[in-house]
């Protein structure tokens, strides 16, 4: 009971910090109007530019690999929404934590009274990002809205869950990957790999060989991270695929704890500043 | 004597340039990885619109489904030549007071940008040879009936597309004087250029009328000209007529770019350094 109650006030004040992290985020920001406004300008024209796209192929095909219009809107609004909860929560942490290694300012986040691995991934989010989750929210209404499927409540919880799944598939497989810079001095070379995977999520999975499908599913699910979850609310879908997507998104968390564990028992703290 | 001296020191810049990039040149294939990836979803994309989608040639302006991916793959490389850390140099260089050192060297600062871009580029474009030679051999088709006249059209609109990228890049990143923070300025400019010059797709994709009203904007000169010359769809007074209006474009906005300068750097107050 005592250590429960002792989990729960832990838990407390990490929302207590957070709450902090956004409040001092909107003070920055504040500060920057002028560029807070302009980066909404540019990811509202730049979503604008993808749906005219979007719309104009739909001029001279009626489906894309068996997506109708409705249906590609939405996996559209369901990528901008995997995306923007990325770059809102953690892309920016994550990616400044190969920096904080190399320096060594990661030792004045392991003297704080505070799980280090949520410090370093939360510690700094991103207002801009949620534009982007408003937008594509708003896509997925607009696509959901002229399908078969719009209304069922059952569809739409289990795409909740796919969506939190592939944010988690996300989050641990850069983390995992920036985290071997414990060991490796240069690691950017890496990020193109998940780049040219992002391209891959960007599309249906149906336009790819069955083989590579299943292959991209099994091992690489953040190639089929935004697939997955569209099927689930506007199309058909196998519920095996959605079980494994959860299953795979729970097994990267761990082995993105351990690779973390792992890297701090060899971090040396060379040229820190502290 | 002075202008042969100053030729040299521009020249001196870009083997500089080149000698760094030659530093990195391991590295230099790194993308190249991803790129295979980007690559493969183009093909397959394009393939099931064309197979599955009911695409044709006629729907995208005469592109064959070979033709479409032969465009894509050249547009893949030449995307690589273009300046892509441009503005973000540049709004380093003016935020940090990086360009008060600049200025006060008996060189132009925009003279130097040129000379590290063309010394970057060739080397870029000779590390690039065994890769597009890579592809070629597992796309199997690309370019398979060029001419020596087409590659040479090719070549020199390729040199004009450069030229005009290189100079729209500079005029976007001479707004980093008014602006502070270019990051966004630099992506929207990025995507609309990207897709408005036919790199994301070709630029049959848009309805007849689009396709003219963009004829009047720089971007389609930027891209989707050059490599439609390279595939041979473009040929004779066409073709004379594009160059033309490529250099037209470069002429205009060269000149642009200097008239910007010469403001911004009449407001400009070089703090820090």
């Amino acid at each position: 009971m005592r250590s429960l109650y002792i989990y729960l006030q832990s838990f407390a004040h990490r929302w207590r910090l957070y709450a902090l992290f956004w409040g001092l985020v909107l003070q920055r920001e504040m500060s920057f109007r002028a560029n807070f406004l302009s980066m909404l300008v540019a990811n509202i024209s730049v979503l604008f530019t993808t749906l005219v796209s979007t719309l104009f192929f739909f001029l001279k095909v009626n489906n894309l690999a068996g997506w109708t219009f409705p249906e590609m809107i939405a996996f559209l609004g369901t990528f901008q929404i995997i995306d923007g909860i990325w770059m809102t929560f953690a892309f920016f942490n994550v990616m400044s934590l190969q920096q904080m290694i190399r320096n060594g300012s990661l030792d004045s986040v392991l003297l704080k009274p505070v799980d280090s691995q949520w410090w370093v991934s939360f510690w700094k989010p991103n207002v801009g990002g949620i534009v982007d989750i408003l937008i594509g929210m708003c896509l997925v209404c607009y696509g959901w809205s002229h399908t078969s499927t719009f209304g069922s409540a059952y569809r739409l919880c289990a795409y909740v869950v796919e969506v939190m799944a592939s944010v988690v598939i996300w989050y641990s497989l850069n983390f995992i990957i920036t985290c071997l810079a414990f060991w490796f001095t240069q690691i950017g070379d890496l990020f193109d790999l998940t780049s040219g995977l992002y391209d891959v999520a960007q599309r249906p999975d149906n336009l790819y060989a069955v083989w590579v499908r299943k292959f991209l599913l099994f091992l690489i699910p953040l190639g089929v991270s935004v697939s997955v979850p569209s099927r689930v609310l506007v199309s058909h879908f196998q519920i095996i695929d959605s079980f494994w997507m959860i299953f795979i998104a729970g097994i990267h968390l761990v082995i993105c704890r351990v690779v973390w564990l792992y890297g701090l028992r060899n971090y040396s703290s060379t040229g820190s500043t502290l | 004597m002075t202008v042969l001296t100053s030729l040299k020191a521009y020249l001196r810049l870009g083997l500089l340039s080149m000698q760094s990039q030659l530093q990195y040149r391991f590295r230099f294939y790194f993308p190249f990885i991803s790129g295979a990836i980007w690559l493969a979803v183009q093909v397959s994309l394009w393939t099931s619109l064309y197979d599955k989608s009911g695409l044709n040639a006629a729907k995208m302006g005469g592109l064959s489904l070979s033709k479409v991916i032969d465009y894509v793959i050249l547009t893949y490389f030449i995307s690589k030549l273009y300046p892509s850390t441009l503005i973000e140099d540049v709004s380093n260089d003016v935020r940090n007071g990086k360009l008060n050192f600049y200025l006060t060297r008996p060189m132009s600062y925009l003279g130097r940008l040129l000379s590290e871009f063309v010394g970057n580029k060739i080397i870029s474009l000779i590390l690039m040879l065994p890769v597009i030679i890579l592809f070629s051999l597992i796309g199997g088709s690309l370019l398979p009936d060029e001419t020596a006249r087409q590659v040479f059209a090719g070549i020199i609109a390729l040199a004009e597309s450069l030229c005009l990228a290189f100079v729209w890049n500079l005029i976007i990143s001479i707004f980093s004087f008014w602006i502070q923070e270019t990051s966004s300025l630099s992506f929207w400019n990025s995507f609309i250029s990207q897709i408005l010059s036919g790199q994301t797709f070709p630029l049959s994709v848009f309805p007849a009328q689009f396709q003219v009203i963009l004829e009047f904007t720089p971007f389609p000169w930027m891209n989707s000209f050059c490599v439609l010359v390279f595939l041979g769809e473009i040929h004779g007074l066409k073709l004379w007529e594009g160059l033309f209006v490529t250099f037209g474009w470069i002429t205009v906005l060269t000149c642009l770019t200097l008239l910007l300068w010469k403001t911004a750097i009449r407001r400009y107050s070089g703090v820090g350094g």
